[in-house]
């Protein structure tokens, strides 16, 4: 089988395609090709490398990278070996499907097997990390049966996780 | 052995004679015969009294006649006395001059007068008739036989009568009293009577031979015995003064025992002779008969004893004969058995000598050992004594010691217990004090205890209802959270998967772009 130094080599192969996987993120998002990116943007290349921290985690993050006077960007060099670690260890990864639609049920208090617009909107606006307008609008739009009128959160979970991979 | 038996018979001769002792016991006498000849009176009074059988059977003289006797004979003694201090009275005249009284005391000188002539006279007579004595001695011999006691007494009564003066019996009485008072002069006066009685006769008969001689004598006899009517009649003046003066009589009184020895005798006679008189006049012919009858009686009764005894003794010497004979058997006997003893005796002191040789032998051996035996004992004794003394010693020591260790502890438990009893008083008191405050709290704990329930049960009560709003609410916090947490799951799961459908679809662009 796989001896330790394969392993290794495994590991270390590994890391440098994560590392260019950030790279190729971080790139995409470096208009200015400066090996900076805008705090704004760090919470995006974070999702697009597949993690999904809510923004408290996220906040968490942007604290540890951040230069000591903020200036509102955040150096590759910092943003590297952080993210490398957290796909290394496998952090903030989507919570499965069951998970996800536990998430719905509870807030489901009535078993009903759905979710009103309204519901849906006074959680996700009041609740946790409340969303915006236009990011409340984006979901609704998406998840709201067009026949119904209601979240079918059992199907748009589905969907949802069926995307995702 | 032989020696002990030789004894024992020896012993049990010897003890057979207190019997033969016994059997020669005399026998008492018989009793007195009783005597059935006294008459019933007699023998009445003897059984009352024998001493006072032959005292007179009245106390008091009954006829007149015997009564003027006595009298007479009380005054003779009277008057004798008074006579027979006479010469005392005379010699201290002066003394009782006063108290006699001057007639008395003038009587009585001339009596003393008298007297000494009387005195003189007699000398005279008796020089006379000494004279006449050493050459008539023969017939003077010859005629004292003659002279009997009443002899002196007739004579004188015919000198008095030939004085002419009539004599009562108690006249001759007290002249004779009066002659004997003087008592320097009455053995010389009973003297000279005597020779004066005997010379009458004597004169009568030798008249022819001695005239001269005689007729001087009768010359001094008769003026003698005028004088002595002299004093015969002083002495019954003095007498009848003395009767009349009674303080006199009272003084002389004192003075009787001034008197002579002889006048006393006289004087006790005097008495003697009055009591047998006034017997005889208390006496009557026939109790004098009867009296003499009791004596006769007594007398043959004594006679009978007498002869009884006689007999009496006269059987005893016979039977004191024979015992006498029989102690003799005895003797022989004893004698046969006392040289037997002897016999046994030297036997048996050879066979002790035998003995006790042997016997000092033993002892020697026996002393030797037993000294032996004693030193070694002596020794051990010593010995143990030492050890004993040492034991003693150490006990003693220790025993003090172990006084001394009680003393401590006792007084020490003493202590304890003393300070154990005050602990305990102490603290009883403050148990009490305790327990009062105790119970006193107890009662309030009651107290509050019922008020603490009625309050616990409100407390428990609000509790419950804290409790289920608690729960209610931290049930509502859970689901909150439980939904923030659902919330923020999706929002965060919503924004990442609207990130990577928008880069997806930049990527398909940007891919296309690309290559």
């Amino acid at each position: 089988m796989a001896g330790a130094d394969e392993q290794k080599d495994n590991t270390d192969s590994i890391i440098a395609d994560i590392q260019k996987r950030i790279t190729e993120a971080f790139d995409m998002f470096d208009h200015e090709s400066n090996k900076t990116v805008d705090v704004r943007e760090v919470g995006t290349i974070i999702r697009s490398l597949g993690c999904c921290p809510s923004e408290a985690e996220l906040h968490d993050m942007l604290n540890m990278i951040e230069e000591e006077e903020p200036t509102g960007y955040i150096r590759f060099e910092k943003f590297l070996p952080m993210m490398t670690k957290v796909l290394m260890e496998r952090r903030y990864k989507p919570v499965p499907e069951d998970q996800l639609l536990r998430a719905f049920q509870v807030l489901d208090a009535e078993g009903k097997g759905y979710l009103s617009q309204e519901e849906l909107t006074k959680y996700m606006t009041e609740e946790g990390e409340p969303f915006n307008q236009e990011e409340l609008e984006e979901m609704l739009s998406a998840a709201v049966d067009p026949d119904k009128g209601s979240i079918q959160y059992k199907e748009y979970v589905s969907i949802m996780s069926l995307e995702e991979t | 052995m032989a020696t002990a038996a030789m004894a024992r018979t020896l012993t049990e001769t010897v003890g057979v004679e207190p019997t033969l002792q016994m059997k020669l016991q005399i026998p008492n006498p018989p009793q007195g015969k009783s005597v059935a000849l006294m008459n019933n009176r007699l023998r009445n009074r003897l059984r009352l009294d024998p001493s006072r059988a032959l005292e007179p059977a009245r106390k008091k003289i009954a006829t007149i006649e015997a009564q003027r006797v006595m009298s007479v004979f009380e005054d003779t003694i009277l008057k004798s006395e008074i006579i027979s201090l006479m010469p005392f009275i005379v010699e201290n005249l002066e003394r009782f001059r006063i108290s006699l009284g001057s007639e008395l005391s003038d009587l009585l000188e001339q009596h003393a007068v008298i007297l000494s002539s009387y005195e003189d006279i007699k000398q005279a007579l008796d020089r006379q008739m000494k004279r006449n004595a050493a050459k008539k001695k023969p017939s003077r011999q010859s005629r004292s036989p003659t002279m009997s006691p009443d002899d002196p007494e007739g004579n004188q009564v015919l000198d008095e009568d030939a004085a002419g003066v009539v004599y009562t019996p108690s006249g001759t009485q007290s002249r004779q009293e009066s002659e004997r008072g003087t008592p320097q002069q009455s053995g010389s006066r009973r003297q000279s009577q005597a020779s004066m009685a005997s010379s009458r006769p004597s004169s009568s008969q030798s008249v022819g031979s001695n005239y001269s001689m005689d007729s001087q004598m009768e010359r001094t006899v008769r003026s003698l015995t005028m004088v002595a009517q002299q004093l015969n009649t002083s002495s019954k003046n003095v007498i009848r003064a003395f009767q009349t003066n009674p303080s006199a009589m009272n003084t002389i009184k004192h003075e009787y025992a001034k008197r002579g020895y002889e006048a006393q005798t006289f004087i006790d006679y005097l008495k003697e002779l009055k009591d047998i008189l006034l017997n005889k006049l208390l006496t009557t012919p026939e109790e004098e008969k009867e009296r003499m009858d009791y004596l006769q009686e007594i007398s043959k009764r004594e006679r009978n004893n007498a002869a009884i005894i006689e007999k009496m003794e006269a059987e005893l010497k016979a039977a004191q004969d024979d015992k006498d004979e029989e102690v003799r058997k005895k003797n022989d006997v004893i004698r046969g058995l006392q040289a037997d003893l002897r016999q046994i005796q030297k036997f048996s002191e050879d066979h002790i000598r035998r003995v006790n040789a042997e016997a000092d032998k033993q002892k020697a051996a026996d002393k030797k050992n037993s000294e032996g035996r004693k030193q070694r004992l002596q020794q051990e004794v010593t010995q143990l004594q030492t050890q004993l003394q040492n034991l003693v010693t150490e006990h003693r020591e220790n025993e003090q010691e172990l006084r001394r260790k009680k003393f401590k502890y006792e007084t020490e438990v003493e202590n304890w217990i003393q300070r154990f009893d005050q602990d305990m008083g102490e603290r009883q008191d403050e148990y009490e004090e305790i327990d009062a405050v105790y119970t006193e709290e107890k009662k309030q704990l009651h107290e509050l205890e019922e008020r603490f329930k009625t309050l616990e049960a409100e407390y428990q009560q609000i509790m419950e209802e804290r409790k289920q709003a608690r729960e209610r609410r931290e049930a509502a916090e859970r689901e909150l959270a439980l939904m923030v947490k659902a919330s923020t799951t999706i929002q965060a799961f919503w924004r990442s998967f609207k990130v990577r459908k928008a880069l997806k679809a930049r990527k398909k662009k940007g891919g296309k772009k690309k290559k």
